[in-house]
């Protein structure tokens, strides 16, 4: 606005050099010292937000008596670790079977994927997890809660991982598989040789993606009184009745996973942007 | 090559791509296939390639039917080489590893063999320089003719291009024609679709003119492209070169 009514006023000039600091990227490169300048003054906004918050309410953070369960909190922190990563695990090969299953020539197990995906992805996670843990696990005779967790966690996550993984392989052109048919390769050659390896790096950003997904979801699991993080804090809240002092560690550390995770995905997303 | 088809038939819909075709030739080395589009061509050399299976009909190709179960296919594929129209490169392979893919893959050979057969084809047609580039990074001429390169790789007994100039750039179309023709004097036969008349009538030993999924003529290049008395095929030929 400035610049343009300076403009007019006859000498040209140079949104950049009159205001070499302030909010407008002009789709050039950024430099370093402009980034931290505005990174600042966000993080000086964001403060001050929290700290009008607090003192309108008119309370005092006390860390002693939360400090006193740190264990427990630390013992939450890797318990969801440890389920994440066992359900990553299992819903990477639940999402691949199901996401190959699609193009499966038995109509059954087409309809039995589509069936899966759909009621997974369009119910509630709380849902799922209420009656997979009173009546699915209960008949199944499972009473191990962090069996169960990964359970509902694998099945939960594998059905996005599949339409994750039915997406990518549909991304390959079909004369692509004419071709390596053409040339001889059997079916199981053609998904080695010609689809996997070109799937794999297309959805690798968005799996990266679904695990920080995982990593959250995994806190309904508290409901069901498994002792993961978010358990380990709402205890900590039951006995000492310091809310804010449970939750806000809490959610640092769920932002100490997904942090990273989300700055691999967003690097892995220009990699691969280059490379296709 | 021989090739002998009996009441070649094949439906779409009802409507007949190829309709109780039938033909009879021995000793043709460059067979071209002319006539306007949709008048079966495509579908003949899919069947041709164990692509596509017929409704009715017999094939035999130097005397061996050819089967259309699946195993009988999948052998039959593996000894004739294809090459359609449009990108036929594998997009995360080089040029080279689009060589050498199916020979180790699909035909047993160790991997020198493999590249050694790469780089002597490569050599011959001038594009050892591209060997290490993705297809990406090639235009469209040069990803045509390393595609013919892959499939003359493999040492096929027939080799069917389904015109394979039509989706370049018209400043590549020499290119590839060059090869096509290189690849005919190194002894290779071939089943060729094009639109490129002067080409067909150079290069082919034989000349089928189709339509309506059926054979309307053939014979050697200049009886079917001099003074021809069918008028529709005279009306398709100047229609075709008339710029
Ligand atoms: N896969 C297919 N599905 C439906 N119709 C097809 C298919 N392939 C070919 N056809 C039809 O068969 C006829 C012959 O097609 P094609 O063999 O491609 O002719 P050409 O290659 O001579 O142009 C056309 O009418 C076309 O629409
Ligand atoms: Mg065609």
């Amino acid at each position: 606005m400035i610049a343009r009514v300076l403009e007019k006023s006859g000498s040209p000039v140079n949104t950049r050099e009159t205001m070499p600091y302030l909010f407008l990227s002009d789709g050039k490169e950024v430099p370093g010292q402009v980034w931290g300048f505005n990174i600042g003054l966000v993080v000086l906004g964001i403060a001050w937000g929290v700290w009008a918050c607090f003192s309108a309410l008119g309370y005092d953070l006390v860390w002693e008596n939360v400090w006193h369960y740190r264990s427990n909190m630390i013992q939450g922190f890797f318990t969801t670790i440890a389920i994440t990563l066992v359900s990553l695990v299992l819903s990477l090969v639940i999402g691949l079977f199901f996401g190959l299953a699609q193009r499966s020539r038995v109509i059954m197990l087409r309809i039995l994927c589509r069936v899966y995906i759909e009621v997974v992805r369009g119910t509630p996670l709380l849902v799922q997890v209420l009656i997979f843990f009173y009546v699915v696990a209960h008949a199944a005779g499972i009473d191990n809660r962090f069996f169960v967790g990964v359970c509902i966690m694998s099945v939960f996550s594998g059905a996005y991982m599949a339409e994750i993984v039915r997406s990518g392989i549909e991304s390959i052109a079909p004369s692509q598989l004419e071709t390596a048919r053409s040339l001889g390769f059997t079916q199981v050659q053609t998904y080695r040789y010609i689809v996997f390896p070109q799937v794999i790096s297309r959805i690798l950003p968005p799996l990266t993606g679904q695990v920080a997904s995982l990593i959250k979801d995994s806190s309904l699991l508290s409901i069901i009184s498994i002792r993961e993080f978010t358990m380990a804090a709402r205890e900590v809240n039951a006995t000492t009745f310091s809310t804010l002092e449970s939750y806000i560690p809490l959610a640092i550390g769920y932002l100490l996973i997904t942090l990273p995770i989300s700055f691999i995905t967003s690097r892995m997303e220009k990699r691969y942007k280059h490379a296709a | 090559m021989q090739l002998k088809i009996e009441n070649l038939t094949r439906n779409f819909n009802g409507q007949k791509a190829l309709d109780n075709l039938s033909i009879s030739l021995t000793n043709v080395t460059s067979l071209v296939l002319i006539g306007p589009s949709g008048s079966g061509k495509t579908t003949l050399l899919r069947v041709l390639a164990g692509l596509e299976t017929p409704d009715a009909g017999t094939i035999r190709i130097n005397q061996r039917p050819l089967l259309f179960d699946e195993a009988s296919l999948h052998s039959h594929r593996k000894r004739i080489g294809v090459v359609f129209q449009g990108y036929n490169l594998f997009p995360h392979l080089s040029a080279e590893e689009n060589i050498v893919l199916p020979l180790t893959k699909v035909h047993g050979l160790t991997r020198e063999e493999a590249m050694a057969r790469a780089h002597t084809l490569l050599s011959r047609f001038a594009l050892t320089g591209h060997k290490d580039k993705k297809p990406a990074q090639l235009s469209g001429g040069q990803q045509q003719r390393i595609a013919l390169c892959r499939t003359a790789a493999l040492k096929p007994e027939v080799m069917l291009l389904d015109e394979p100039t039509s989706a370049l750039d018209p400043e590549f179309t020499t290119e590839v024609l060059d090869l096509v023709h290189g690849l005919q004097k190194e002894g290779i036969e071939l089943i060729m679709v094009t639109h490129e008349m002067g080409f067909a009538a150079s290069a082919a030993d034989h000349v089928i003119f189709m339509d309506q999924g059926r054979i309307l003529a053939n014979g050697r290049p200049e009886e079917i492209f001099k003074n021809n008395p069918n008028t529709r095929i005279n009306a398709f030929i100047s229609k075709v070169l008339k710029y």
